[in-house]
């Protein structure tokens, strides 16, 4: 099948590009950034009151002194052989650090993803069913405005009433799964919103388009009518929208780990930004960069695929 | 942009808060201007919203943090846009050699997340704007360049186009008065809908502490400073937050204006939707 | 000889208490076809909507239409649409944008048999295959999606459609509207097929050269007013009515000749309209 030859191949590409990009400017952050990266990393190391020998044996034992070129091909290298590195400020294994972070912060996006669905499915299906209800219309309205809303601001507002005002649940931490309701709750509000239109959108147009007036003709009522020539219809722009939602939580996910001080990867990038943690911002910003390449490739490969069914007369 | 209630709601909302801005900076203080024997006073005859942790009026950091967060989203916007459309149009003009290498180009940025790549910009500019900028305009111009193509080959097609060129007008007349004026409703719909997007990435940048160095105020980077706050002076944390989601709910409304039941096709394609051409 | 359907002094009233269709009557034998025809609009649309029971709610119907033992203008609308598919089949004009573009034809026709006749799944499966080898379309193409059909294919499925269905009469809409002569050929095989299996037609078109071919019966209708009803070949090729002729000489075959303006003008005026 040409569609995932083509799929592969712009799949790897993209991989590679992204793999290329963050390494390559991961390493002229390393040689170009203003100050001394020596000193950087030893004040995020040791504090305030750090020697200059300190500075100096990091210079030496970071390898901080080689020529720019050489050190690009070794950069690369060891990239390429698994060899991620350790965090210049805990010394920890780039790799290992990124896998526990990876764990929870893919802990996060799926209960906020899930709990979205669970939200706007019924919702967005219900109001497909009855457009210009009440339901429909104040949905409408309350979808428009969380959109707007930063994910940070939903957040904050909820931290105000369901943990400050309501003393419901705990706003920070990860010791247990409670911790993971407030932040998750966050992001699956802004979700929900986006998802929610999107499904009552395609349901109407679904049971607006003419096969479905086809349908009925034919004597089709009921469970029997709505599933195949409804919902069945209704799901690809659905799922599309799904997965471009998904790519697209990454962002998110960043700024609601660092509210939150949920303890995973987006958090873990800001950390090692802040810290100058150069190996760790490479590492992190690689697997974000291929989460969300694989997200959004197969999102886009479901959105050609479903395209392409409703082609009409092109055999 | 064909207008409807939902779009006269908008641009009403859209005037409002730039006449509550300019009022506020007209009747406030300096922004700049610290105070530490007032922080967190509540609203006074001096201060009209009162004062931040640092005792600098609160109203002149809103009005300075709500322009800076408009200009530099609609410089974001208006690059990408711009860039885009450019491309477009030179993919266009110049044959299939620059259109495939245009499209390769197009694949390989669209592979970048906008805010990770922001952050790891931030690390190469020590966490400053123009890193922000940069990130924003690089991974923001695509959309553009998809959507404008995807006309313009739509477009280039019909007869009143084929017409311009038969009677051999030259390629920017055509442009000029015929294509442009066909692509601004489109292009300024998805403007409108970036430019609210990019209010709400540079925002959750600022709120991570990237972005304009302080002093210079920027709304989310004034939340996560007033976080510490929160429980005894909650508007330091509030009223940026809502500033941000009034604006970008005016813009997104401007955008999709009415149009909430249709699951717009064009932007989700990724493909031309033609099968022989 | 049965009758299956007939209308009785059918008005049909705009909003403003405008008559669109005035005093039809007529009535159609089970097993037959029956052609209304006249120029667009003169209202034959309006008929076949008023037995479909989709006659849009801004417009008022008088009269009544028996069918099968009740007054289908007097039945409320829940029971006219319970009607569809299985007393009553509109067939569709254009196959691609009647048959759902993402499932097989194979599943569109046979869902007729296990839901709309209640049959069960195995029958339905092995009745679906015999139809769609009765016309032509193999077992490989019938579990395709439409859109990987030609067109002609796909105008079978939707016969399909129509013959899987228990409903005996078939109201077909302008089913030559913009298509060549070859294609015409095929709505003419589908017509006839549906009359072999016994079906009952009322159809709607603007085209002489169906009922000529076809037969059965022929209502001209001009303003709303049935000008002529009458046995389709003897009505056509001996009108009475100078409008009739009218119509016939403008066929392509007959040199294309406008309607007289004055013809016109004449049955507007005998008719008050």
């Amino acid at each position: 099948m040409g569609g995932i030859k083509r799929f592969c191949h712009t799949y790897l590409f993209r991989m590679l590009m992204v793999a290329l990009g963050v390494s390559t400017l991961c390493f002229l952050a390393v040689e170009y950034a203003p100050g001394d990266r020596a000193v950087d990393v030893a004040l995020a190391r040791y504090g305030e009151d750090v020697s200059p020998q300190a500075v100096e044996y990091i210079r030496m034992s970071e390898g901080l002194q080689n020529h720019p070129f050489y050190r690009y091909r070794l950069w690369l290298g060891s990239l390429v052989r698994g060899d991620w590195g350790r965090s210049l400020v805990g010394g920890e294994k780039v790799t290992l650090l990124l896998t526990t972070a990876f764990r929870r912060t893919a802990l996060l996006a799926l209960f906020a993803l899930g709990l979205s669905l669970v939200l706007a499915l019924p919702l967005g299906i219900y109001n497909g069913c009855h457009p210009g209800s009440l339901v429909d219309l104040c949905s409408a309205g309350l979808s428009g405005i969380l959109c707007s809303f930063p994910p940070f601001v939903t957040g904050i507002v909820l931290i105000l009433l369901l943990s400050i005002r309501w003393r419901m649940l705990p706003v920070a931490g990860f010791s247990s799964p409670i911790h993971m309701l407030l932040p998750g709750i966050t992001l699956a509000l802004g979700l929900a919103a986006g998802s929610c239109r999107v499904t009552a959108a395609a349901v109407l147009q679904a049971r607006q388009s003419p096969h479905y007036a086809f349908a009925r003709h034919k004597g089709l009522a009921g469970r029997s009518l709505f599933l195949p020539h409804g919902l069945r219809n209704a799901a690809p722009p659905v799922i599309t929208y799904l997965g471009l939602q998904t790519a697209g939580l990454l962002d998110g996910v960043v700024v609601i780990e660092t509210l939150f001080a949920w303890p995973g990867l987006g958090n873990l990038l800001l950390d090692a930004v802040r810290g100058g943690d150069i190996l760790l911002v490479q590492g992190a910003g690689l697997l974000l960069g291929w989460i969300y390449v694989t997200v959004n490739s197969l999102a886009e490969y479901f959105a050609d695929h479903f395209a392409s069914q409703e082609k009409r007369g092109c055999p | 942009m064909p207008m409807n209630s939902e779009r006269r709601g908008a641009l009403l909302l859209l005037a409002s808060l730039g006449a509550f801005l300019v009022l506020l900076f007209w009747i406030s203080g300096d922004p700049f201007t610290q105070n530490l024997m007032e922080r967190l006073k509540e609203s006074s005859r001096e201060h009209l919203l009162g004062t931040d942790h640092l005792g600098r009026d609160f109203g002149a950091r809103l009005a300075r943090g709500g322009r800076n967060s408009i200009f530099l989203s609609a410089l974001c916007v208006f690059a990408s846009g711009m860039i885009g459309t450019g491309l477009a149009l030179l993919a266009l003009g110049k044959g299939k050699k620059t259109e495939t290498f245009l499209l390769f180009l197009t694949d390989t940025v669209m592979a970048f997340p906008g805010i990770v790549l922001a952050l790891v910009l931030g690390s190469l500019t020590g966490g400053g704007i123009s890193g922000v900028i940069i990130a924003l305009v690089f991974t923001g111009w695509p959309q553009y360049f998809r959507m404008a193509r995807s006309l313009l080959k739509k477009l280039w097609e019909t007869p009143f186009v084929e017409a311009g060129r038969l009677a051999g007008f030259p390629l920017p007349v055509l442009f000029w008065k015929y294509v442009i004026p066909e692509l601004l409703p489109t292009l300024g719909t998805m403007a409108s809908l970036g430019w609210g997007k990019t209010i709400l990435e540079i925002s959750s940048l600022g709120f991570l502490g990237i972005g304009l160095a302080p002093p210079e105020p920027e709304l989310g980077a004034m939340i996560s400073q007033g976080l510490t706050y929160m429980r005894s002076t909650p508007r330091l944390v509030l009223m940026p937050g809502i500033l941000i989601s009034l604006f970008v709910l005016a813009l997104l409304l401007l955008g999709r204006g009415g149009t909430h039941t249709k699951v717009s096709k064009e932007m989700f394609s990724h493909e031309d939707p033609s099968c022989n051409k | 000889m049965k009758t299956l359907l007939a209308i009785n002094d059918l008005s049909i009233f705009d909003e403003a208490g405008l008559p669109l269709v005035r005093d039809i009557s007529f009535s159609i034998v089970e097993g037959s076809a029956l052609f209304l025809v006249g120029e667009t609009g003169c209202g034959k649309t309006l008929i076949s909507q008023a037995v479909a029971g989709t006659l849009p709610p801004r417009l008022t119907p008088r009269g009544s239409i028996p069918f099968r033992g009740r007054d289908l203008l007097k039945m409320p609308q829940k029971e006219r649409e319970a009607l569809w598919g299985r007393d009553i089949f509109l067939l569709p004009q254009e196959p691609f944008s009647a048959l759902n573009p993402v499932l097989s034809v194979h599943r569109q026709v046979r869902e007729i048999f296990s839901r709309v006749r209640g049959e069960k799944k195995s029958t339905s499966r092995e009745k679906t295959h015999r139809l769609f080898a009765s016309l032509g379309i193999s077992r490989e193409a019938s579990f395709e999606e439409p859109r990987k059909l030609s067109g002609g294919m796909a105008q079978r499925a939707l016969l399909a459609t129509a013959l899987a269905s228990p409903a005996p009469l078939v109201l077909l809409d302008e089913p030559t509207k913009g298509l060549d002569s070859s294609s015409k050929e095929s709505i003419l095989l589908l017509i006839k097929s549906l009359l072999e299996n016994r079906k009952t037609l009322l159809c709607i078109t603007h085209d002489l050269s169906i009922p000529l071919e076809i037969g059965g019966d022929t209502g001209v209708l001009f303003g709303g007013l049935l000008v002529e009803f009458g046995k389709s070949r003897e009505l056509l090729s001996h009108p009475s009515s100078p409008y009739t002729r009218g119509l016939l000489n403008a066929l392509p075959e007959r040199g294309l000749h406008p309607i007289p303006e004055e013809l016109i003008q004449h049955m507007e005026r005998a008719w008050n309209l």
